[in-house]
């Protein structure tokens, strides 16, 4: 099996902790699941954690969540409560649900009210992970208070208590991660690169659900035997650049790369971002911690719309795009209102933009989504990235 | 500011023309309510037109109120633009900029003047560029990043988390549940705020003037928590119903600790004592008492009215006046703290195991026969419950109806097929006796 097929694999069964546990083994770790990239994972893997990420299934119905849920809730939570009330992660042993995302944070709610209906699936321990939406002084203190506290809370859960050794190594696994992942990323901003932005999105989910030295050690061996000999990406293609509402599937850049073209880089939580911001190891590390997740690039939902504007901004052009395509899942009520700026920013910069407005999270239309970004693309004229590259280099 | 006796009503600006029916109103405090409401506003925009400072934003009312300083909620304004029929016009300027029409709510209709500002059909002349944008108990900070960059005004942003690991049974009757660490968070962002507006404004803050508000505000509080009980509690016909409640919005959500509200509650508390004492009744012949769980529709009031003759069914309120019990707080020695404390409750519960707890608890002590809930909530906090707190009605053997309405865009709504269902729910309820 390839080191590509078997990421693959892991992110196929990743409704199933068990079929993980065989396929990667956790070691006999207990597994404690998240919902988003603000979850500290440090503190998860240095208390003997085995953390990992819980997502929606797009394949499936969402008929035993509805009759729980408003009508405006978003399809990425409806999606992921489907999964869970139907016990798919039934197996988990804790799940922490970190604050933010308003939709995403109502969970905890949902769970606990839910709990009242049904004794079963058994959710195991759920921890409520708090996490405020600015960078003043306050709410980073306050999110280290809260880490602490979660720190604390796992302790006990394990009977072990974490020290700072076993943190540092930790952040030092988790930063070798986003290492790893930032040179997958570095290839896909390469002229022809030889890692498509699905996979470059397959292997980014599958880092949040494996173990991570086994992760790392799998990616190293990907970048040095698999990646030079893969076929290169034909330099005609578009390169295209994701924007907006997370994704935690990878079906986008499925109906984006047949048509074809590539999908060089995303400024999305789920892709290319997930490798930024490491922990700094000189530190003390929870104070590193709350730095990272504190500081690290404005979700949708947090204070920031400059800081976001620009990242995003840079990212684009540093990936040479030669288009932006912005997708917006239908009652993702955090993401949109920077996209004004957003497009206004790259079309100065020479990159046009095209809008996905109010999609729903299984892309059951995909042929009208192909249909849509094919014509786009099919209006781009000229040589492709050529200003870019050179903005890019200097 | 304050005074608001000595302005003529005659002054004040014509109510708005609702696209929907207009309520009934049967309490003399709720014109009273009216007319206070009009002429606070028409003296507010009058003073902010020479020059007074304003805040557009949001957040705890008591200590804007306290520092002399006007509040404008965008929620309020866009509201207001939505029932002058000009949701289309302004959003419209919204959707030329490129943003996505599915975004559009009232807290940020008010971008649209910001992005076509025009005085001569904006209401109340438009809006001048404010003192300070300050966004508090937000849902999405970006709204207010652009309202203080449209209007190049200074912004303070507050967060403010309010989830915590369990809510105790019967939590609205208890003070002390909620989680010190994040309660301290909260109020040293408000003290954040105080120094923001006391730089930007000139206005002092004053620790025992806010006090002062406070005390009132409690009063205040307490009158309310009163009458509800007097009105929906009481063995006899209720003495008013939502559309009295609703009336009575205006000074509950914004004009808290003002000497002229508390005077005026005090009047609503006898008004309403005396008509419970006489047995008097909103509807001769309540036979049905609805629960409306949901935010109101602000565009036709006049829908609660709908069955009173017909079937003998009101509808009463759980999201307002309801709230007073819970909003008291006799320690105002730290008074950032008790103004943080009494506001933040959020309108159906803290949690959505606590909000069914709630309103089963609200049905039984209201004698509800059924209880009305918004399919699609406003906001994303309510709207995550409404769904349990059905479930948790039907277990009591509450009957609990979901309709699928937009509270703030009346375009969409379609009156006959909303009263259809209300209709039916009503004959059910009828039917199942």
């Amino acid at each position: 099996m390839t080191v590509l097929s078997l990421f693959r694999q892991v992110v196929e069964n990743r409704f199933d902790p068990d079929a993980l546990d065989s396929l990667v083994s956790f070691g006999g770790r207990p597994v404690i699941g998240f919902l988003d990239t603000g979850f500290p994972e440090e503190l998860a893997i240095a208390a003997g954690f085995q953390p990992m990420l819980l997502t929606g299934d797009p394949r499936s119905g969402t008929g035993t969540a509805d009759p729980y849920l408003d009508l405006s809730a978003p399809d990425r939570v409806r999606h992921l409560i489907e999964a869970m009330v139907t016990g798919r992660y039934d197996s988990v042993d804790v799940l922490c649900v970190t604050g933010g995302d308003r939709w995403l944070a109502n969970t905890h709610g949902f769970l606990e009210a839910y709990r009242q209906i049904s004794a079963t699936p058994d959710f195991g321990d759920v921890y409520y992970l708090e996490r405020v939406r600015g960078t003043y002084r306050e709410h980073r203190d306050y999110n280290l208070h809260l880490q602490r506290e979660f720190r604390s809370y796992l302790q006990d859960r394990s009977g072990a208590a974490i020290d700072d050794d076993a943190l540092a190594a930790a952040i030092t696994l988790t930063n070798e991660t986003r290492s790893l992942l930032r040179a997958v990323s570095a290839l896909r901003k390469q002229d022809a690169p030889r890692i498509s932005g699905t996979d470059a999105h397959t292997i980014t989910v599958a880092s949040m659900l494996m173990p991570k030295p086994d992760f790392n050690d799998a990616l190293r061996q990907f970048l040095a035997s698999e990646v030079p000999t893969a076929a290169a990406q034909s330099p005609g293609l578009k390169r295209v650049f994701l924007s907006g509402s997370s994704l935690d599937h990878g079906r986008l850049h499925e109906i984006v790369e047949a048509l074809p073209a590539v999908v060089v880089g995303e400024d999305t939580e789920f892709g290319d971002r997930y490798a930024q911001a490491p922990v700094d190891p000189s530190i003390d590390p929870m104070e590193a911690i709350a730095d990272r997740y504190t500081f690290k690039f404005p979700e949708p939902w947090a204070f920031g719309v400059k800081r976001r504007v620009g990242f995003r901004t840079d990212a684009a052009v540093a990936a040479r795009a030669d288009c932006e395509v912005f997708l917006h899942l239908a009652n993702d009520t955090s993401v949109g209102w920077d996209f004004p700026d957003q497009r206004r920013a790259l079309q100065e910069r020479g990159i046009p933009v095209l809008a996905l407005a109010d999609q729903d999270y299984a892309f059951a239309d995909a042929q009208a989504i192909s249909e849509k970004v094919a014509e786009f693309l099919s209006r781009l004229h000229g040589e492709h990235n050529t200003m870019r590259k050179a903005e890019a280099e200097a | 500011m304050t005074g608001l006796q000595s302005v003529p009503l005659a002054e004040a600006k014509a109510a708005p023309a609702w696209k929907g029916a207009r309520s009934k109103k049967r309490l003399a405090s709720s014109a009273e309510a009216t007319a206070l409401n009009r002429a606070y506003t028409a003296r507010m925009w009058q003073d902010i037109a020479n020059g007074e400072s304003f805040v557009f934003g949001y957040g705890p009312m008591e200590l804007f109120n306290a520092m002399d300083l006007y509040l404008v909620l965008p929620v309020q304004y866009g509201s207001v633009m939505a029932a002058k029929q000009l949701f289309e016009h302004y959003q419209g300027a919204i959707d030329d900029r490129g943003y996505f029409r599915s975004l559009a709510n009232y807290e940020s209709l008010p971008l649209g003047y910001c992005f076509n500002p025009d005085p001569e059909t904006a209401p109340y002349g438009g809006l001048p560029k404010p003192s300070a944008i300050v966004g508090g108990y937000m849902t999405e900070p970006a709204i207010y990043e652009l309202y203080a960059r449209e209007f190049g005004s200074p912004i303070y942003l507050m967060d403010d988390p309010h989830r915590q690991a369990s809510v105790p049974p019967r939590w609205w009757e208890g003070r002390d549940w909620r989680n010190e660490d994040m309660i301290n968070f909260n109020v040293r962002e408000f003290e954040g705020c105080v120094r923001f507006l006391e730089s930007v404004t000139g206005k002092p803050y004053s620790e025992t003037r806010l006090r002062e508000y406070l005390r009132r505000a409690d009063e205040m509080a307490e009158y309310y928590w009163k009458i509800t009980d007097l009105a929906y509690k009481s063995a006899g016909p209720a003495p008013f119903t939502a559309s009295e409640a609703y009336t009575e919005v205006g000074i509950f959500e914004t004009h808290f600790g003002h000497e002229w509200a508390l005077d005026h509650v005090k009047g609503m508390y006898r008004e309403v004592k005396d008509k419970v004492e006489n047995r008097e009744a909103a509807v001769e012949g309540e036979r049905i008492r609805l629960l409306w769980g949901g935010t109101p529709l602000w565009f036709n009031l006049g829908f609660y009215n709908a069955w009173e003759e017909s079937h003998g069914a009101i509808f009463v309120e759980t999201m307002y006046l309801p709230r007073a019990q819970r909003m008291m707080q006799p320690d105002r020695s730290n008074a950032l703290r008790a103004a943080y404390l009494r506001r933040h409750m959020k309108y159906t519960g803290p949690s959505p195991k606590s909000a069914a707890e709630l309103v089963v608890a609200q049905s039984r002590d209201y004698r509800i026969d059924g209880v009305v809930l918004p399919a699609r909530g406003a906001t994303r906090e309510s709207s995550a419950s409404s769904r349990f707190m059905a479930e948790a009605l039907r277990r009591e053997g509450i009957p609990a109806l979901f309709l699928d309405y937009s509270p703030f865009d009346n375009a969409a709504w379609d009156e006959e097929a909303m009263r259809a269902q209300v209709t039916e729910f009503i004959e059910q309820i009828e039917g199942s006796r």
